[in-house]
């Protein structure tokens, strides 16, 4: 639908007071009213051609995104496929209020030639979870600005996903940690399937653990040894809440326990340990599936958190819905739990769900990143600076309060600054094994 | 029971005023352009008079077996396209020039295969006409006047000069076209040259023909005078009649049926019988009465053309067409309301006219169209979530303020920090000793928890003192504490909380 905009309001006024002099004062400015007449009416036309046009847009989408590491490109190709070009469309680009574009203009000027096409290119900086990037709407517009179309929708939209990425720095710091400190022991023989060693037949040991080879060989029994398996379970619980989003892109809360989960995760796939993960928001619940053994695992895992999305609807997180929805996957054995979550809102709730999986005889640490401890800049006048410190402390007390009261219960909570994190969990995995 | 009518969809017309009122100014337009059929009312012999001494019963005469055309201008003229053609000029009121009438054969030549030229005139105006075609006719443009001799006046010079008495100037005369004809003439003039077909004679042999010059004078009497003659002039056949009443209306209607046989024949023998034959009647060598003439002298318009009742009607019908015709009111109209139109905008409402006409135009190009601002699309707004983006955009809007509720809420603050590194809070007893330990200096640890316990009470309450307290710098100051308390704790224990 084509509409006149207020500046044809002004170009007809001019038109009829030229009009009005050309009938009144000089029949010499007739020429010139029916010249301004017929501009009107040929802007229109070419309105109404470019609106057709727009209409048989065709439109391809190639989104390029892995890791929260590498931007994320979204190439979109509008192609003209018209004998009419497209001279003057404005465009917008809708997407989550929490992304940032880092190349490319979200709304701007576009021309598509007849039987070619305009490429749109967007470059955001990768966050991990599940966004959605869209709609790409168009307005045709005249080169006089008369008249415009109403907003066309070319691109409804579409959704990509990021995975978090491991930290080198913090795999490496692990690794050296656990070794430096005994945590991780050596290899030793028991029960298992992987090969530990070969060693000198003992009474008692199987016949069909015999290496016979070795006996013919050197006229000696000898038996296969197995490497004891170092069985442990590990569950993520994510709480990805709009308050999990605080502060700068890419060092929320959320995708800072992320890029913790997918460095533990690795080193616990290294381990060869069962891991699966849980995340939950205000919208719902998103689990893994049961725990799976190494990569598998870390697979899930990674592709779990990549589901983690911003959900602007709902009030708070259902933690008993969580509950709910994970029980059926965990074994019978003792597993742990790390549960990524502020302390508040709902603290009741959290250590009701913390209180059930302990009961359970799992193992539940509540992961509690101190969200003022993430809020690094607040871009604020000088003068209000001091006001919002007092009222960031206010916040800060409050889950301070949360993670005392689920102390106070029992629970284990690790509320430290986001670089020890990892080395917490860690730390907690490995002296319980 | 009650019917209720059912309301018809709304009539509307097939062709809208707007396109009627168009097509009638579309024609008051091309009726102007055109221009009046005549400009004014002929008279004399025009043949587009219908009076008495009109000729447009002779053009009705011969529309009846042939092809006629009456040109008003050289135009009409082109548009002949004959094999015959007969060129009819009667009693012109306006002499030819050389140049008319050079402009006039040439044009006839062109569009004719064979041209002949029929002159009844009694004046001189035609011989231009008859000049141009190399004929050696002329008329003499004096007048026949039949003179009874009452004895000789005088005698000189050995010359006896007879005493005349003009008793009437309507002498009979006798014309050859195929038949002769015998018929009475009105002024006659006498004719020269070419092959005399005609002559005046009188009633009896006491009477004699005399031609009277312009002035009056006698200056030639006889008993005949040829009146009509013809010849072929480079292949142009020529008839001249020295009279043209013959032919006029008041004749051919009148009751003497030897004028109508005489025009038959005359047109028979000149058309030569053929049905393609094309009479052309000269209307260009007559004037013709504007209605403005005879609105602005009516008495002598009226004495000019009203002779009868019946030309009063014509006349009066005449006067009414000329006058409804819009080639003679509609640009004096339209030139005076643009007159009218130039006084009013050239002066002081000039600028008001202007603006309501431009108003009323722009209304009229504006109907139906619904106008809307230009805003450029939305565009989508980055921003951040979670309970600092709240906290940010109330503070940024200038609604929050550091008030006592705030040192209330930095005390449990402080209290939930001293708690988290040794288990006992502000208000316990072990309070003023971690505090010591945290900050380093006992003295003023105690100065500090005694300020912070005091200003609590007031902030809740239950103290009265200080009495006047600015919360503002009270809690600048505390949250000064807690911030040192948290990097201790930091230190002490390597984490940061707050």
């Amino acid at each position: 639908m084509i509409s006149p905009t207020s500046r044809f309001s002004a170009y007809m006024a001019v038109t009829a007071l030229v009009i009005s002099v050309a009938l009144l004062l000089d029949p010499g400015a007739l020429p010139v009213a029916t010249t301004l007449l017929a501009l009107e009416v040929a802007m229109s036309f070419h309105l109404w051609l470019s609106m057709g046009a727009v209409e048989r847009l065709g439109v391809e989408v190639s989104i390029d995104a892995s890791t929260d590491r590498e931007p994320v490109t979204i190439r979109i190709r509008l192609v003209n496929r018209g004998f009419y070009p497209i001279l003057l469309a404005e465009y917008s680009l809708g997407y989550e209020p929490i992304l940032r574009l880092e190349k490319g203009s979200k709304a701007g000027i576009l021309m598509a030639p007849s039987r070619g096409a305009a490429e749109l290119v967007f470059v955001f900086g990768a966050r991990v979870g599940i966004h959605k990037v869209g709609p790409l709407t168009l307005a045709v517009r005249d080169f006089l600005g008369l008249f415009k179309s109403q907003p066309i929708v070319v691109w409804r939209g579409s959704s990509f996903r990021v995975i978090p990425s491991t930290e080198a720095a913090v795999l490496k710091r692990l690794h050296l940690y656990t070794r430096s400190s005994g945590l991780v022991r050596s290899r030793r023989p028991g029960e298992g399937i992987e090969f530990y060693d070969v060693r000198d037949y003992r009474s008692g040991d199987e016949l069909r653990r015999v290496v016979w080879r070795i006996y013919a060989s050197r006229q000696k029994l000898a038996v296969w040894e197995a490497e004891r398996e170092s069985y442990q379970a590990i569950v993520y619980i994510v709480n990805s809440s709009r308050d999990m989003w605080t502060g700068a892109p890419k060092a929320t809360p959320i995708e800072h326990s992320a890029r913790v989960i997918a460095s533990i995760a690795r080193y616990a796939a290294s381990r060869g340990y069962l891991q699966a993960a849980v995340v939950v928001n205000e919208c719902g619940v998103w689990v893994s599936g049961a725990p799976a053994y190494g990569r598998q695992g870390l697979a899930r895992v990674l592709e779990t958190l990549a589901s983690v999305g911003i959900c602007m609807a709902g009030e708070r997180v259902d933690w008993s819905k969580t509950l709910a929805n994970m029980i059926p996957l965990l074994p019978r054995e003792r597993i742990f739990i790390f549960i990524f979550t502020k302390t508040t809102p709902n603290t009741e709730q959290l250590l009701d769900l913390a209180t059930k999986l302990s009961t359970l005889g799992h193992r539940v640490y509540i992961v509690a990143p101190l969200t003022a401890t993430y809020d690094i800049s607040h871009r604020l006048p000088q003068k209000l600076t001091e006001v919002y410190r007092a009222k960031q402390l206010e916040v800060a007390t409050e889950e301070l309060k949360g993670v005392e009261l689920l102390r106070k219960a029992g629970m284990k909570v690790i509320a430290v600054s986001p670089q020890l994190v990892a080395q917490r969990i860690v730390q907690a995995i490995e002296l319980s094994s | 029971m009650s019917m209720q009518l059912k309301k018809g969809p709304s009539q509307r017309a097939f062709v809208s005023t707007a396109l009627i009122a168009l097509l009638i100014a579309v024609g008051l337009l091309a009726l102007v352009e055109k221009g009046p059929a005549a400009p004014g009312i002929p008279i004399g012999a025009s043949p587009l008079n219908p009076m008495a001494l009109g000729t447009s019963h002779l053009v009705d005469l011969a529309a009846r077996n042939y092809s006629t055309l009456v040109a008003y201008s050289f135009r009409e003229l082109s548009n002949v396209d004959g094999g015959l053609c007969v060129y009819f000029t009667i009693s012109p009121e306006l002499p030819y020039t050389v140049k008319e009438a050079r402009t006039v054969i040439s044009i006839l030549r062109e569009r004719c295969s064979k041209l002949k030229v029929f002159v009844a005139d009694e004046s001189t105006y035609s011989n231009p006409l008859l000049q141009v075609l190399n004929s050696s006719i002329r008329i003499d443009g004096n007048r026949i006047y039949i003179a009874i001799a009452t004895g000789v006046k005088e005698v000189s010079s050995g010359l006896a000069l007879i005493a005349l008495n003009l008793s009437s100037p309507y002498p009979p005369a006798e014309i050859i076209v195929r038949d002769i004809h015998r018929l009475v003439l009105d002024k006659a003039s006498s004719v020269s040259g070419g092959i005399p077909t005609g002559q005046a004679y009188t009633y009896s042999d006491r009477e004699i023909l005399c031609l009277v010059n312009s002035s009056g004078d006698v200056y030639r009497c006889a008993s005949t005078f040829d009146i009509a003659s013809k010849e072929v002039v480079n292949g142009v056949n020529i008839f001249v009649i020295g009279d043209g009443s013959i032919l006029l209306n008041q004749v051919l209607a009148s009751n003497k049926s030897e004028y109508l046989a005489f025009a038959r024949d005359l047109l028979s023998y000149l058309c030569e019988d053929s049905p393609h034959c094309t009479i052309i009647f000269d209307a260009m060598h007559y004037p013709s009465i504007s209605p403005r003439d005879i609105l602005s002298n009516p008495s002598y318009s009226i004495q000019k053309l009203v002779r009868d009742p019946t030309t009063l009607l014509y006349t009066t019908i005449s006067i009414l067409a000329v006058l409804l015709h819009p080639s003679l009111w509609l640009p004096p109209l339209i030139l005076g309301l643009s007159s009218l139109l130039t006084v009013l905008v050239t002066g002081f409402v000039s600028a008001i006219i202007i603006f309501i006409f431009t108003l009323v135009i722009y209304r009229i190009l504006m109907s139906g169209a619904r106008t809307s601002r230009d805003y450029r699309l939305p565009e989508q707004v980055e921003e951040e979530i979670g309970v600092f983006a709240e906290l940010r955009k109330t503070i940024a809007s200038g609604k929050a303020e550091l008030s006592k509720q705030d040192f209330v809420a930095l005390c449990q603050t402080l209290d939930t920090l001293l708690k988290f590194y040794s288990g006992s809070g502000l208000w316990s007893e072990y309070a003023l000793n971690v505090l010591a330990e945290l900050i380093g200096d006992e003295k003023k640890a105690y100065r500090e928890l005694q300020w912070v316990l005091k200003m609590y009470g007031k902030a809740i309450g239950r103290g009265r003192l200080s009495l006047f307290v600015s919360w503002g710098r009270a809690v600048k100051r505390l949250m000064g504490l807690v911030e040192e308390v948290g990097e201790r704790i930091r230190e002490r224990l390597g984490v940061s909380i707050i």
